[in-house]
């Protein structure tokens, strides 16, 4: 039955790559979750938007793995919410990830590139 | 570390998430619910972010519970066969181990409504090489000295139950009673709810009656005391009456009468009275048991009596139990046990057999659980899950099997033999219900978690190859579970079946006499008018009775006995014989007291010399009749008529001379061997008490079954107010006498097949579903040119093979344990070979036949069909 395994990595490949993008946003200051997915949207030129139904469950993990932490704070326009910030151990890992998303992105786009493939090295 | 968050904390986040969204698209111009709404629709499914956050925290065990029980439930009720095989299977055998256990709390562990009844003992004696029973009363000679001289006791009392006749003005019953000795009330540490207990100065003229008579004599008017009323033999005074709760020493006990053992009135070497004793605190039986032991010694010394009393003193030694243990015997004691333990094992099978449904259904579902594993489910949840459906299942089984123990008790014990004491107080009550419950939980966990286990492990190759490859591994526990099966199920078949051996052989002993036929009752005749030259009046009542029965058409032979054989205990008695012109110590006899045509009526055979004549049952005489083995054991080697011996009773201390001797009868027990039988005239001792109260006749007529009418004309003509009980045939006495072994043996029966159907409803399950699962590589094997034979050759061996191992083991099983029931087994051994391979080859014969249907089918299987299958 291969269609249920494609669909099993292609929900890996989002929740891997959903915990990226929150990393990468808490990395520039605590948010809370909806503040998360407006920074995701606004940074993506407006195409990723977040499934919220899958943000939480995201941040939960995030935070049950001691890389993001949660406390109640009051919220710009004065509402109570939820801001998260990175751990000192999220912080590592937002670099681990990153140069593992760079290295991927790197060789997807020399697969991608134009041209005959090269000789064996 | 961080704490949990709970659902309350998370459920805010999500308002705050909301109200932030919707104010941002306000900002942008929409209208607040128009906003409110859209925030909602963009959140998407609120619901399903709550159960994620519910499966990653599992903040709270109860409300998981909770869930996890819908969840079962819906999963379930899917299912109905499934719900409706293991609930019922379950109730059932739950139920059964629930009735069963309840009986057993009840007659054996129960506390006596006494204070500190933990302290209550019963001495007894044993005298190895002596002609007593193994376990005998002491005498009241025994009990004084006791009495005066432990220093480890609180209290003692002795005596002795019975029937006798109770009259109030018109009516006249006879009803149980007991004389007990007055010390009884302050060693039980019970005390008359209305009036007082009696004292020395009553002598044997007040009675104490039960809260029962007072109730349906008299109404419960309690003017019944300081009245007089008609008791055994003499106008007795009422002076008080006991709480409803007092039944001793059994459950129909009506009336006490006062009294107290004194030294002039003890006659040596009779050994029969009960004494029961109240420990002081600490002191153990055993302590108890070598003091008594200890100063029983100093008997003789302080009676006298003869040397062989002497002798037996000597040897003896006190046997001390709890009075809970005395009043149910070992016989009751290994048949309430053996039945609790053959459903408990019944229990096992049934939860064998649902662990295995569970575990089938875990490999079709095997799947499921794989991907659910796969999109992040956590292992434990999955465990929980599966679970909470056995629990499911199993407190549903604990609930039904409740209601099915409150409804079938009734009937068992309605089905259960008279004799067993204190059956009237068994019910279902919490304690029953809390521990089936818990039980039930049991089962859950022996049931859900190895299946859960199972299913829940991380195999994705599963997911890959869809779910076929079925491993060794778990085709191994399935097949322990029929081993388990099929051995439980066959020490149950061996046991059941050595009961049934044991009473097919004790209907074939021969007990010296005839039940057919026969009909028996008994009268109790107004003995204060017959006061005047008691011996002769009786003789000539006796004697008027008997001959208008023997004018009754039909009626072939009338006779009377004081004791019936096979029904209530035949009183044991010393005697001394001439032998060879010297007068020597006897053994202990069975004292019986018989007239009319008593041998002939039941059919015992005249061996030697004659029966008592007519003339013998009106006049004091002094002839016996002897059994054979009587004959032997007072004289060995000589001829037995007119040999002489001299009862210990008899207060004339006259001899009597032996005029006829013939064939031995089982007279007490079925398996006992021949009793030493002494026959002495209806009328021909002194001792009114034991040989002329009230006789049973005995009357031999093909209309056995309908005289009862008759009789009680003949002896209301007779003696107007007499009672007339004790109404039966002797079929009745006979078939009575097995019902204890019938009763075991019946209800063993049922649990067996009970066993036996599980198993094998437990080993064809496991099969077809093997088949099921092979159905490709069977399919493949046929299309390679295997024949339908050989397919269905090799299932049905691979059952087979399952089924020797669990039969290897369940002969080992039963060898060891069949012993216990050794109480109940009469004429076989407990190992019996016979028995244990005829039952060994039923079980293989049933787990062929549980084999052959999935088999027929296995090879039904079309290659083509079976390869196409997905």
């Amino acid at each position: 039955m291969p269609t249920r395994s494609d669909a099993n990595e292609r929900d890996s490949l989002l929740q891997g790559t959903l915990d990226l993008l929150i990393l990468r946003i808490l990395e520039l200051g605590p948010h809370h979750g909806h503040g998360i997915t407006i920074a995701i949207l606004a940074r993506s030129g407006e195409t990723l938007i977040v499934d919220h139904g899958s943000l939480y469950p995201a941040l939960q993990r995030l935070e049950q793995r001691g890389w993001i932490k949660g406390d109640w704070g009051t919220s710009e326009n004065n509402r109570r919410a939820r801001f998260y910030s990175l751990t000192a151990s999220g912080r590592r890992r937002f670099a681990l990830e990153t140069s593992r998303w760079n290295r991927l992105v790197d060789s997807i786009a020399r697969v991608m590139e134009p041209g005959p493939t090269p000789e064996k090295a | 570390m961080f704490g949990r968050r709970s659902q309350d904390d998370f459920e805010d986040e999500i308002r705050s998430h909301l109200a932030l969204e919707a104010e941002r698209l306000r900002r942008r111009g929409m209208s607040p619910p128009d906003a409110e709404r859209a925030a909602r629709r963009a959140f998407g499914n609120i619901g399903v972010a709550e159960d994620r956050f519910y499966q990653a925290q599992r903040f709270s065990w109860l409300q998981d519970a909770g869930r996890d029980v819908r969840h079962a439930w819906r999963a379930l009720r899917r299912h109905p066969v499934f719900l409706l095989t293991t609930v019922g299977t379950l109730a059932l055998a739950m139920g059964a181990v629930t009735g069963m256990s309840s009986v057993v709390k009840a007659v054996l562990f129960e506390p006596l409504p006494f204070p500190a009844p933990d302290r209550l003992v019963s001495v007894s004696g044993v005298s190895p090489g002596s002609d007593l029973p193994e376990r005998f009363d002491p005498g009241a000679e025994f009990y004084l000295q006791y009495k005066e001289r432990s220093a480890l006791i609180d209290g003692i009392f002795t005596g002795q139950r019975g029937s006798s006749t109770f009259r109030t003005g018109d009516r006249v019953e006879r009803i149980e009673m007991a004389w007990p000795s007055n010390d009884m009330y302050s060693t039980l540490g019970v005390r008359p709810a209305i009036g007082r207990l009696p004292v020395p100065e009553d002598g044997d003229a007040a009675v104490l009656i039960s809260d029962q008579l007072w109730s349906s004599w008299f109404g419960r008017d309690s003017s019944v005391i300081g009245k007089s009323f008609f008791v055994s033999d003499s106008m007795k005074q009422v002076i008080g009456i006991m709480p409803p709760d007092f039944r001793f020493p059994s459950d129909n006990t009506m009336l006490w009468i006062s009294g107290e053992v004194r030294s002039e009135d003890i006659r040596l070497g009779r050994f029969d009275r009960p004494v029961f004793a109240r420990l002081k605190a600490g002191v153990t039986p055993g302590q108890l048991a070598n003091e008594l032991t200890r100063i029983a010694r100093e008997v003789p010394e302080r009676f006298g009596g003869t040397p062989a009393f002497g002798r037996i003193v000597q040897n003896h030694r006190a046997f001390v139990e709890p009075v809970l243990d005395r009043m149910v015997g070992p016989a009751v004691r290994t048949s309430l046990w053996l039945l609790l333990g053959s459903v408990s094992v019944v229990l096992l099978i049934a939860c064998a057999n649902v662990a295995n449904l569970f575990l089938v259904r875990a490999e079709g579902r095997a799947r499921d659980m794989a991907l659910r594993r796969a999109i992040g489910a956590t292992r434990s949840r999955l465990v929980r899950l599966q679970l909470a459906e056995s629990a499911l299942v199993a407190m549903a089984g604990g609930v039904l099997a409740i209601v099915i123990s409150r409804v079938s008790l009734p009937l068992f014990l309605h089905a259960a033999p008279e004799g067993i004491p204190r059956l009237a107080v068994t019910g279902i009550d919490a304690w029953a219900i809390i521990t089936t419950l818990g039980v039930a939980m049991l089962v859950a966990l022996t049931c859900g978690l190895v299946p859960a286990l199972r299913a829940s492990a991380p195999d994705l190759r599963r997911l890959r190859d869809g779910g076929r490859g079925a491993t060794g591994g778990r085709r191994w526990g399935r097949d322990l579970l029929v081993i388990g099966q099929t051995a439980l199920a066959l020490v149950l078949l061996i046991g059941s079946a050595l009961l049934m051996q044991s009473f097919d052989r004790l209907r074939r002993v021969d007990p010296g006499y005839q039940t057919a036929n026969l009909y028996t009752f008994q009268f109790a005749p107004d003995q204060p008018a017959l006061n005047d030259g008691p011996a002769r009046r009786w003789g000539e009542l006796h004697s008027n009775v008997m001959d208008r029965l023997r004018a009754l058409p039909g009626v072939s032979a009338v006779g009377a006995v004081n004791n019936l054989p096979l029904d209530e205990s035949t009183p044991s008695a010393r005697v001394q014989i001439e032998r060879d012109g010297a007068e020597v110590e006897g053994p202990l006899i069975k004292a019986n007291f018989s007239g009319g045509d008593y041998f002939t009526a039941v059919g015992v055979e005249l061996l030697q010399g004659r029966v008592f004549t007519r003339d013998e049952l009106q006049v004091p005489h002094s002839n016996v009749v002897v059994s054979r083995s009587a004959a032997l054991k007072l004289w060995p080697g000589r001829d037995a008529i007119g040999q002489r011996l001299r009862p210990e009773f008899d207060r004339r201390q006259s001899w009597f001379t032996v005029v006829g001797v013939v064939d031995d009868v089982k007279q007490e027990d079925w398996r006992g061997a021949g009793d030493v039988n002494v026959y002495f005239g209806l009328i021909g001792s002194s001792d009114s008490s034991w040989s002329m109260s009230s006789p049973a006749y005995v009357v031999k007529s093909s209309r056995a079954e309908a005289l009862r009418e008759e009789v009680r004309a003949i002896v209301h003509s007779v003696a107007p107010e007499a009672p007339v009980y004790r109404e039966y045939t002797l079929d009745y006495l006979a078939r009575r006498s097995m019902i204890e072994l019938s009763f075991t043996m019946l209800t063993l029966g049922v649990v067996s097949a009970l066993a036996l159907l599980l198993g094998a409803i437990g080993l064809y399950g496991v099969l077809s579903y093997v088949v099921a699962e092979r159905t490709r590589e069977i399919g493949v094997r046929m299309a390679l040119g295997a024949t339908a034979k050989a397919v269905r050759r090799q299932v049905v061996s691979q059952g087979v093979r399952v089924v020797l191992v669990g039969v290897a083991i369940g002969l080992g099983a039963a060898a060891s344990s069949t012993h216990l029931m050794q109480a109940l087994l009469y004429g076989i051994s407990a190992v019996d070979p016979l028995v244990f391979a005829t039952m060994a080859a039923v079980m293989v014969l049933i787990g062929v036949a549980a084999s052959y249907l999935p088999a027929r089918r296995a090879s039904g299987v079309d290659p083509m069909v079976s390869l196409r299958n997905d």
